[in-house]
């Protein structure tokens, strides 16, 4: 599957450059797997995602001037680490948090087609929705149906997001 | 049919096996086997997972529903009994009990949402079985079953409602592993 631009909501789209991680999901990946796994080093990441050393190089280098990772090592090969974010933008009435878990919900698109389609249905924003939904659905306070209602979205489009996020809120 | 348990399965669950082809129809499957048992699905269970116009965005094959009914593992029930007083009235004690659960109107759950606790309660009340069990992931809609259908004169060991992960573990299955 290709990594697609997106088509930002409103939003989630002030944020600039720093944000570049929300709209390129392999950063969201690299960065997620670094949360992960504190102490990666670039060669794990690349038999981790299949992806071309360099490109590795180039998206951790822009990371890493963005203020998510840093190196933890002094040594070599270089280890990173991921920093806890929790970043909030505000736009008129609309809040969002940017957090690790968004984060990794944008990087999942990768693997899980669900959560692709839904960004493509939804945009950044909805995504950012359906994960606090999540977080109400795993602690027993919502139904797949109310979020449905609530979303003005089908219920078996509720269920199907909530189902692909669950392991974003349980990890 | 007497020690005959009754096994409901929610629209959550199969949402979650049914999305993309994965291991977990199979694995409900080899429950319906185990148990020797016909899973139970609520009609508007039925029409929530076949007739969504989202179907086709997610489900590139159409609902393995429909593979299940014919192949016999799994049977859409008849509506409930509306007109039993009983059964009607555990369907509007399960909308309030959902909407006190999550903090939201009455508004917001439908009865069709709560078919499912209707009928469990009507196959004990007309001893189709002697104990039911819900399936589903939305846990207000179980802590419902719980509490209220032993509120008609049954034994709360004749009411289950467990996840679709506590039924078959490979429901809880995270698809992407790099993460876990």
């Amino acid at each position: 599957m290709a990594t697609r631009e997106l088509n930002w909501e409103p939003t989630l789209d002030t944020g600039g450059e720093a944000f570049d991680i929300l709209g390129n999901a392999r950063k969201a990946w690299i960065y997620t797997y670094i949360h992960h796994h504190p102490a990666t080093t670039i060669q794990e990441i690349v038999s981790a995602l299949e992806l071309p050393e360099r490109t590795v190089y180039d998206y951790v280098d822009d990371l890493e001037a963005a203020g998510f990772l840093d190196q933890s090592n002094e040594g070599r090969p270089a280890q990173y680490e991921a920093h806890d974010l929790h970043l909030e933008l505000v736009d008129g009435d609309a809040k969002r948090h940017i957090t690790p878990a968004l984060i990794e919900a944008i990087a999942r698109r990768l693997r899980d087609d669900d959560i692709d389609v839904y960004i493509d249905r939804h945009g950044l924003d909805g995504l950012a929705v359906a994960l606090e939904y999540t977080r109400e659905y795993v602690d027993g306070a919502v139904t797949h149906q109310i979020m449905a209602r609530e979303q003005d979205i089908t219920p078996m489009e509720a269920g199907v997001i909530l189902d692909a996020l669950r392991p974003v809120v349980d990890g | 049919m007497d020690g005959d348990e009754a096994v409901f399965i929610d629209s959550s669950v199969l949402i979650s096996c049914g999305r993309r082809e994965s291991t977990r129809f199979q694995a409900l499957a080899r429950e319906a086997t185990q148990r020797d048992t016909v899973f139970r699905i609520p009609p508007a269970v039925y029409a929530e997972v076949t007739d969504d116009p989202a179907v086709g965005a997610y489900m590139a094959t159409g609902s393995p529903v429909d593979a299940a009914v014919q192949e016999g593992w799994m049977t859409v029930t008849d509506s409930p009994s509306y007109a039993n007083s009983d059964v009607s009235a555990v369907m509007d004690q399960t909308r309030s009990f959902i909407a006190n659960a999550s903090n939201r109107s009455e508004d917001l759950v439908e009865k069709a949402d709560t078919q499912i606790v209707g009928l469990a309660l009507e196959c004990l009340l007309t001893d189709t079985a002697d104990s039911v069990t819900v399936v589903t992931n939305d846990i207000p809609l179980g802590d419902a079953t719980a509490s209220l259908i032993p509120q008609y004169g049954f034994d709360t060991q004749q009411v289950t409602w467990c996840t679709g992960g506590d039924f078959a573990a490979e429901l809880d299955a995270d698809f992407v592993s790099e993460f876990e």
